[in-house]
């Protein structure tokens, strides 16, 4: 089936290039992107099922357009939050959820349905509350299945998609800044992201929990900067991609680790998931129980909405316990900030003693960040004995 | 801090940076491929180890002994006999053999070569000190090309100990070591060219199936080896790991000989004796003849076993019928060319081996030691390595 691929994608990616920057209609733009997607698809998992899913994607495409105007639009968003679920149930059964070597998406012909099902929930809400302005059909089909977003992201909206694809751009600046970026991928992918998986490989505390403390924290580090470097290498080269064919993607990290606290990693890390969740679970949870409960209990309706959503983002991640933990870590770490943190006056300044706060905050975030990707690496037992291992325990 | 936009001012100033950088390298790699030189496998010669003032004990070797290896440069750029030039007042000893002389299971400072040192023996007014080259797995050809190594570090003597297993013939065998002849292919080839009458054969029916066929465009690439950089990061790590001595509570002493051993004459690549693998024990003499170091072969101790099939076989590993002829035919091996020898085959009690018919204790590494001392101090020396 590699031959499709390659044969499809020979002629689907030049012609979305060119097709973005020589004024070609939007539904040429979107059958360009669907056959560069299909291509893609069966080149990154080399098997022609991966095509009997990517056209249930498209079913749930147009139906997503068709159903989201209608009354029955919140059962339409349980359809897909229930087809979600099923996708990251084999890898949950199977155990292989933590496996990072399958690429993140739990039913691996299923590529990309994580992030397709958060487009289309966005989709739905917001044609639901007629915010969708004059979005065409093609450009949300664009938008929704566009390949160079399709399997990692980032999770765009779709107002902005249908804008950037409007947009007269010069191909040569395109060409120009997307291959910059592609190129910048691909050297933090194969240069900076495989050497430190190397390392992770080869002293894999998930294998063996038992290796010497020193291992234990080396290993925690490399693995961080790995998680970091594999994911910002991939969506360098979908905002490249992007570029080129003629659409521009939103940035999803800026410098995480140099946050100055867990509420600034999650503005600098994964930045379209995060605002993703702050708007369709964060905010509504804590509407709707404060709706109910009024102000009084400010403190119990943050620590439920924070808890709910960064609950929700680990299992987004996979339906393990490890990943559910994860999520809640963060979520702790959400509200005891918001409770603590953020109240304290801020003390802003220069000099010695401003910078060694800074610093400190630096520090302490990274490690309460690097700390809780123990949970993301491991299943829970194996995690636990990792902890255990990292302070001395066992 | 990664720069999202381009710090170029347009696309035909990016193209030109490109092929400018294209051009550098292709021409860094034509001047790399004139001279010979290989960057990464200089790189990875360097290690951590002098930041402990020491060298490892022992070579560096990967758990399943195939994947994660780096070439002999590499192992012995990081080992103690690297540390230094040669006092003049050391007799300077090498030895090679598999995992039963690598020492499994024991600390380093119970493993024959340091025993042997720590015994404080005298060679013609100089002291013995003993550098630890063996390396698990049996086989002759891979440890040739580890003596073959180690005659740049100029020893006075390499005592190299033998087993049936190792000088096995068959594709089996000599498969177990293919990572190591891959990454040591030059020092193969030119072993094998530099002998072609005695390691000819071995290598025209070895070579084909242990070798990988570089890719069209791999020998006009100068940097390549990439695959040793993560290893050699890895390795940075190792003098500041607790190794994993892989201890062992067994005692295999205490268990009787089973009914069928490993290997019997009947056994694939053990007959005729001497095989193709053997001219490399000859080839080793007299590689170490050239480089002006003396060899000494040694049939490696083993377990003789007791129990109801004791009569049989003498161990798990080897049936009686192929371990005497073995035995007969080295010494005869030996004797026709002239090749130093020495059968210690049965002197460590059963008692003293753990695991396998071949791993010892440190008290049997003792006995081991003070019996090669009269070897090496009271024997008389010489090999005269005759075709």
């Amino acid at each position: 089936m590699q031959w499709l691929g390659w044969a499809v994608g020979i002629g689907a990616f030049p012609g979305l290039v060119l097709a973005a920057h020589r004024g070609a209609t939007a539904r040429l733009r979107m059958v360009l992107a669907l056959a560069a997607t299909a291509a893609l698809l069966v080149l990154f998992t080399g098997e022609a099922a991966a095509l009997a899913f990517f056209a249930l994607d498209v079913l749930l495409v147009v139906g997503t357009w068709r159903l989201a105007r209608t009354r029955i639009w919140h059962v339409w968003i349980g359809v897909i939050v229930a087809l979600l679920v099923a996708s990251k149930l084999p890898a949950a059964l199977a155990g292989t959820s933590h496996d990072v070597s399958l690429g993140g998406d739990s039913l691996v012909l299923w590529v990309g349905f994580s992030y397709l099902a958060f487009r289309l929930i966005h989709v739905t809400v917001e044609a639901h509350a007629g915010r969708l302005g004059d979005v065409t059909f093609e450009e949300f089909v664009t938008y929704a299945l566009h390949p160079a977003s399709f399997v990692a992201g980032p999770i765009d909206r779709v107002r902005t998609s249908a804008a950037s694809q409007r947009r007269e751009a010069p191909l040569a600046e395109d060409l120009h800044q997307g291959a910059w970026r592609i190129l910048l991928g691909v050297f933090t992918k194969f240069v900076i992201a495989n050497t430190l998986f190397a390392f992770i490989a080869q002293h894999d505390m998930t294998r063996n929990p038992d290796r010497p403390i020193h291992i234990a924290w080396l290993w925690l580090v490399a693995y961080s900067f790995y998680l970091l470097a594999d994911f910002a290498a991939y969506t360098h080269i979908a905002i490249g991609f992007g570029r080129l064919a003629g659409i521009t993607l939103p940035e999803n990290f800026d410098r995480p680790y140099l946050s100055t606290s867990i509420a600034q990693f999650w503005q600098r890390w994964h930045i379209t998931l995060s605002n993703w969740v702050r708007d369709y679970i964060f905010f509504p949870v804590a509407r709707s129980l404060r709706a109910r409960a009024g102000n009084r209990f400010r403190a119990p309706i943050q620590f439920a909405a924070h808890m709910t959503t960064m609950g929700a983002v680990g299992l987004w991640h996979g339906l393990t316990p490890a990943f559910l933990i994860w999520g809640l870590w963060h979520g702790l770490g959400l509200f005891l900030h918001g409770q603590f943190g953020a109240r304290r006056p801020r003390k802003d300044g220069e000099g010695a003693a401003a910078r060694l706060r800074t610093a400190t905050s630096i520090a302490g975030t990274w490690l309460f960040v690097t700390l809780g990707w123990v949970f993301f690496a491991a299943d829970l037992p194996t995690a636990l004995r990792i902890f255990a291992r990292l302070f001395g325990l066992s | 801090m990664m720069l999202k936009e381009s710090p170029f001012p347009g696309l035909a100033v990016f193209a030109r940076v490109l092929l400018k950088a294209l051009a550098i390298l292709l021409v860094l790699n034509a001047a790399l491929l004139a001279t010979g030189v290989r960057p990464i496998r200089a790189l990875v010669t360097l290690n951590t180890w002098d930041l402990l003032g020491r060298g490892r004990a022992r070579l560096a070797y990967p758990s399943d002994f195939q994947n994660g290896q780096l070439p002999l440069e590499a192992l012995l750029a990081a080992h103690e006999i690297s540390r230094g030039p040669k006092p003049p007042d050391e007799y300077r000893v090498v030895l090679i053999g598999e995992s039963g002389i690598a020492g499994w299971g024991v600390e380093d400072e119970d493993t024959l070569a340091a025993q042997l040192t720590a015994l404080g023996v005298e060679v013609g007014g100089r002291r013995v000190v003993a550098y630890n080259l063996a390396y698990p797995q049996p086989g002759a050809p891979r440890d040739a090309l580890i003596l073959d190594a180690a005659l740049a570090h100029h020893p006075d003597l390499v005592v190299w100990f033998m087993t049936p297993a190792a000088l096995n013939d068959s594709p089996d065998i000599a498969g177990a070591n293919r990572v190591f002849f891959n990454l040591n292919r030059e020092r193969l080839e030119r072993l094998a060219a530099a002998y072609p009458d005695l390691l000819g054969g071995w290598y025209e029916a070895h070579a084909p199936a242990l070798l990988d066929e570089p890719g069209p465009l791999e020998r006009y690439i100068a940097i390549q080896d990439q695959d040793l950089l993560p290893v050699w990061l890895n390795s940075l790590f190792y003098p500041f790991e607790t190794p994993d001595l892989a201890r062992s509570e067994r005692r295999i002493g205490s268990e009787p000989v089973p009914e069928e051993a490993r290997y019997t004459l009947a056994s694939p690549g053990f007959e005729p004796m001497p095989n193709d693998t053997w001219g490399f024990l000859l080839a080793g003499c007299q590689r170490a003849q050239a480089a002006g170091a003396d060899l000494l072969l040694v049939n490696e101790p083993m377990l003789v076993g007791g129990g109801p099939h004791a009569d049989k076989n003498y161990n798990v590993n080897y049936g009686r019928d192929l371990y005497d002829r073995y035995r007969e035919a080295l010494r005869a091996y030996a004797d026709e060319h002239g090749i130093w020898y020495s059968d210690l085959w049965n002197i460590i009690p059963a008692e003293r081996f753990t695991d396998t018919p071949l791993h010892m204790d440190a008290e049997g590494f003792a006995m081991l030691a003070d019996a090669l001392r009269g070897v090496i101090t009271e024997e008389s020396s010489g090999s005269t390595c005759e075709r």
